[in-house]
């Protein structure tokens, strides 16, 4: 074996427009460097149309590559310049996919037994191991159940165990999670998140996985890195806590839940204590103090960004310390699980998270004149 | 409300809608026109001497020729068949088109011209049959096996359309997630794709069975008449028209209640394969 263990690839593929696609929607050129040790998780999101699912079946096979490369363990997989390509079923995946394809034909025991006999295991082998897995899973009592009779749940469980009982060099989910209820959900991001990072009964390594979801919290909690696509391209990828602290789109900033702004630092020089003044693209200009922002040179494009609960609202000018004020009108109201979400529209536009208390005292509304205010040490910025 | 009940109601529904005035009379015209020969055939059958008509020496012979080279016809069919359908969805070949067109053209034949191309080709001056003769001594015409060959030759387009049909239908995700869990095409094919498309399967293999059943032109044209050996359940009612109609009311009788079983079997697979 040579090269790295894992997944290294460089997933280029060219999609034409499918018939039958929405107007202007124009073909999607997918670029992705991915590389995944075993044992580890790289959680690809991105909004629908990303090329999030595609990158899968590339990676599994069913999409032939138009360039780079995909290699497990140092073993090309495929490769268009050398023409190297091996067909699916000898790459030693396992793939969840996100609507789980189980065999309609094939009780839950047999579904999750389906890789193992593929593999030359005894039927009894085979169901033994898939039996452990559904008992793992929580849904042993289904064994002899059909997945037309399985809820979405189950039926998404029955696809991890079969998946998980290839043993696969490389894992592949597609939305592994988005059936299960809330309470079902941890458990089994439990049972995912054991099969991803340990060694498997019976010895080898864990696999390397990718992971697709569009929900930020599964990939917080199961990636050590994310890769982040938006039309097919790489706009951010990296540690989880990273990318939540320092968004660098639009898209991440809401997954994340930040305020993200674009300008540039102030020629006027940082403030106080290192803190930095940036002029903020389309008006206004804030300090921000929470991070060393020794690498910005003056002039230079900088991303802004900060939670919407930092940030405070007050009927007129505010007297504290904040070094961030300014006047807005709100723009738009959206109840969000215990506060309220306030768009505000000033120089710069910001959302900002208040309580039900405060919409109810300040008499907010659509169109109400405010002053927003924001401490200097909850802003960071960060070179673009 | 549970799908279920939902259905039930639509159904419910359904059955109070009214009938636009032009179609009822046509709708009872073309029950009439199926129901009344059968009809026919039930009323004026011979029932005093029915018993001893239909355990006549005549008739075993030709019920068992009919069900032994049906059941064989049908079984060639599903054999050749499903590859051949398989080939028609899947693999993309010039002449793909042509091959389909050119394998339905036995269901518009009438089949007395597919006798006749059947005698061209083995009969024994043959292109082939020629070679068989000379070679291995060998004559197909007017035995059992130009039976079965005649009844697959009509049969087999159903199996083939019926079959083309499911494999079209069929969720290729499927065989796509049996590829990344390591099956191989073979393994996909048999443990994913056959189960999948056996309903479809099933439904050809019936109708298969059904038009062999009653195969009557291409039969008599390339296997003639032979007692025994290839005078089938359709030939013997011909021919007893000829001598005593009773009988041939009889035979016919016989046939319509395998028919109908036939047809009922195949209403309750359809059933039970839309459950399963």
């Amino acid at each position: 074996m040579t090269g790295p263990a894992g997944l290294d690839a460089h997933v280029v593929v060219d999609l034409p427009v499918r018939r039958g696609a929405h107007e202007g929607d124009a073909g999607l050129s997918l670029l992705a460097p991915l590389r995944v040790p075993r044992g580890s998780v790289t959680a690809v999101l991105g909004p629908n149309g990303a090329g999030k699912s595609t990158v899968l079946r590339a990676l599994a096979g069913l999409q032939p590559l138009s360039g780079g490369h995909v290699a497990v363990d140092g073993r090309t997989l495929d490769d268009p310049a050398t023409g190297a390509f091996v067909p699916p079923h000898e790459r030693g995946t396992g793939v969840v996919f996100a609507d789980d394809l189980l065999f309609p034909h094939l009780c839950a025991l047999d579904n999750a037994a389906f890789a193992p006999r593929s593999a030359g295991l005894s039927r009894s082998a085979a169901r033994e191991r898939a039996g452990r897995l559904l008992e793992a899973l929580g849904i042993g009592d289904l064994a002899s159940a059909r997945p037309a009779t399985l809820s979405g749940g189950q039926s998404q469980r029955v696809a991890i165990a079969r998946a998980l009982a290839a043993r696969p060099a490389l894992l592949l989910l597609d939305e592994p999670l988005a059936a299960l209820d809330a309470g079902t959900r941890s458990a089994v991001r439990g049972v995912l998140q054991a099969a991803m990072t340990e060694a498997p009964e019976g010895g080898g390594a864990p696999p390397a996985t990718v992971l697709v979801t569009h929900d930020p919290l599964d990939a917080l909690v199961l990636a050590d890195r994310l890769v982040v696509l938006e039309r097919g391209v790489v706009v951010q990828s990296g540690p989880p806590a990273e990318v939540a602290r320092a968004p660098r789109t639009e898209y991440v900033a809401g997954l994340v839940g930040l305020n993200l702004l674009g300008g540039s630092a102030s020629a006027s020089g940082s403030g106080r204590g290192g803190a930095l003044r940036v002029d903020v693209d389309g008006g206004g200009s804030l300090v921000a103090a929470a991070s060393p922002a020794a690498d910005v040179a003056p002039g230079g494009a900088v991303l802004v960004s900060f939670a919407p609960s930092s940030v405070s609202l007050h009927a007129g000018p505010p007297s504290g310390s904040a070094r961030n004020v300014w006047p807005g009108v709100v723009s738009g109201l959206e109840r969000r699980g215990d506060v309220v979400r306030v768009s505000l529209h000033g120089a710069p536009d910001v959302l900002a998270d208040v309580t039900a208390g405060a919409v109810a005292e300040m008499r907010l509304r659509e169109g109400s004149a405010l002053w927003a205010s924001v401490k200097a040490t909850e802003v960071r910025a960060y070179p673009v | 409300m549970s799908p279920a009940t939902r259905a039930d109601r639509a159904r419910r529904r359904r059955s109070r809608t009214r009938v636009p005035a032009p179609l009822a009379p046509l709708a009872v015209l073309a029950a009439a026109f199926v129901v009344l020969p059968v009809l026919a055939l039930v009323v004026s059958a011979p029932w005093t001497r029915l018993p001893e008509l239909a355990t006549g020496p005549t008739v075993w012979p030709a019920l068992r020729l009919s069900l032994v080279t049906a059941a064989s016809a049908t079984a060639v069919c599903v054999v050749l068949g499903v590859p051949l359908a398989w080939v028609l969805a899947r693999a993309s070949f010039p002449g793909r088109r042509l091959l389909r067109a050119v394998v339905t053209v036995p269901l518009v034949l009438p089949p007395v011209v597919g006798g006749v191309a059947l005698l061209l080709l083995l009969g024994r001056r043959g292109l082939l049959g020629r070679e068989l003769d000379a070679w291995f001594g060998l004559t197909i015409p007017f035995t059992t096996l130009a039976v079965v060959i005649a009844e697959t030759f009509v049969a087999l387009p159903f199996l083939v359309i019926a079959v083309e049909g499911a494999l079209r239908g069929a969720d290729r995700r499927f065989e796509e997630a049996a590829a990344t869990l390591g099956a191989s095409p073979s393994t996909v094919l048999r443990r994913v794709t056959l189960p999948l498309i056996a309903p479809g399967i099933t439904a050809g293999a019936v109708l298969c069975f059904a038009r062999a059943l009653g195969e009557f032109g291409a039969t008599i044209t390339f296997a003639g008449s032979f007692p025994g050996t290839t005078t089938t359940m359709p030939i013997a009612v011909y021919l007893a028209l000829e001598s005593d109609p009773d009988a041939a009311v009889a035979l016919s009788l016989v046939l319509l209640v395998i028919s109908v079983a036939v047809l009922a079997g195949l209403r309750e697979r359809w059933v039970t394969g839309g459950r399963a």
